[in-house]
């Protein structure tokens, strides 16, 4: 446990009067504060750092004891017995605060000099809502095709989701009540799951349609005929129509990507030809080609 | 389909221990909706959480309305660029 320049942490002096404690913390709050920095963990810590630095210097009885006993904070113990005896002698107990949602972790240092919550400050119980969590599961496209269930640790309790099928790359999904516990009686967070949809297949995903290319050898594109394909639903057969041309583009309606939260709604997928040009020619097929070159 | 729950004003404020005024303040300068039912003033359960994130700024940065609203469109255009990434950046895996 190392000590905390709470001056520094707010950018003021010693000698810094109430008032001014209270525009330095303001200042840095309103720069940090986590309701105007959505999913940035670091304003989360600046903001958690001023506001106890703010709890402390703000309340002249904390803010003497730091002074007096902050860079030797393990012989705070004494001044606490004492404070303590003062305390049952006039029959007063200190408040829990009702702090900020954001600013209730206090550091190690504040709970060995001040306990474990603060006790000076008067004012509103607010009830708030729990911390909202976050998490990530990643999942492979495939996975993303079919609606399912997957099981998840949340802070040691398992929660059993459904992932419908369509979810994107990036996609973020609310689970209602499943974040931090209220404080004062208010009600839980929530818990937010981001998807992180990794694409190992041939297929090309924007958004519900698919796209690949497909090798197709010469004689089929010439001649025309049929190929079976590999869908992420199955083996499709394909017609290949003949005099295909190299780089043209087939849709298969409705053989792309499900809808999100829309039943049996799927994008198409689009088929681009990559013809192959053979390889290993015996003289006679060279023969044959030369032939077909000349008719 | 979630079903929409609606809390009384009064009661609300009574539990987060706020001055009506405020919610007026916030309905003024349309940040909420205040819902009417035989006389009585409503909110809607889906305006708790950013009635909430109000509350904190009003309470805790010594922001007004009229600046809560600044944030919370900057918050959206935000929030809608951050998406945009998202797309954008899906897009791009089209030609990696």
């Amino acid at each position: 446990m190392t000590f905390i320049d709470y001056y520094k942490i707010l950018g003021i002096d010693k000698t810094a009067t109430t008032k001014d404690v209270k525009n330095a913390y303001r200042k840095l709050a309103r720069k940090f504060h986590p309701d105007l920095n959505p999913d940035d963990k670091d304003a989360k810590k600046n903001f958690q750092q001023i506001n106890e630095a703010n709890e402390v210097l703000s309340d002249p009885e904390k803010r003497k004891k730091y002074d007096q006993y902050g860079n030797d904070w393990q012989h705070a113990d004494e001044f606490e017995k004492q404070k303590q005896y003062r305390e049952q002698s006039s029959g007063s107990r200190g408040a829990r605060s009702s702090g900020s949602e954001y600013g209730e972790d206090f550091s190690d240092f504040f709970e060995s000099m001040f306990g474990g919550f603060s006790g000076g400050r008067q004012g509103r119980q607010m009830k708030y809502r729990g911390e909202d969590y976050k998490a990530e599961i990643r999942l492979e496209l495939i996975d993303a095709y079919k609606t399912h269930q997957q099981t998840i640790t949340v802070n040691g309790k398992n929660i059993r989701i459904t992932i419908p099928a369509g979810i994107e790359n990036g996609q973020t999904i609310k689970i209602s009540g499943h974040g931090s516990p209220g404080v004062n009686g208010g009600p839980n967070g929530d818990l937010y799951i981001t998807f992180s949809v990794a694409n190992h297949s041939i297929f090309k995903r924007l958004g519900d349609h698919l796209y690949a290319t497909i090798d197709l050898d010469l004689y089929t594109a010439v001649l025309g005929g049929e190929m079976i394909l590999d869908t992420l639903d199955g083996q499709v057969k394909l017609k290949v129509k003949s005099e295909t041309q190299n780089g043209s583009k087939v849709k298969l309606k409705g053989k792309g990507f499900p809808v999100y939260k829309r039943d049996d709604q799927f994008g198409d997928l689009f088929i681009t030809w990559s013809i192959k040009i053979p390889t290993n020619l015996t003289e006679k097929q060279k023969e044959l080609f030369t032939q077909l070159s000349k008719s | 389909m979630e079903t929409a729950y609606f809390i009384a004003v009064d009661e609300f404020c009574t539990r987060h221990e706020i001055e009506i005024s405020l919610i007026s303040s916030l309905h003024e300068a349309g940040l909420i909706e205040i819902k009417i039912i035989q006389e009585a003033e409503f909110l809607n359960s889906e305006e708790l959480l950013p009635l909430e994130r109000y509350i904190r700024l009003y309470h805790e940065l010594n922001i007004n309305p009229e600046g809560i609203d600044v944030i919370k469109h900057l918050l959206n255009r935000i929030n809608a660029q951050h998406d945009q990434i998202i797309a954008l950046r899906n897009r791009l895996r089209l030609y990696e």
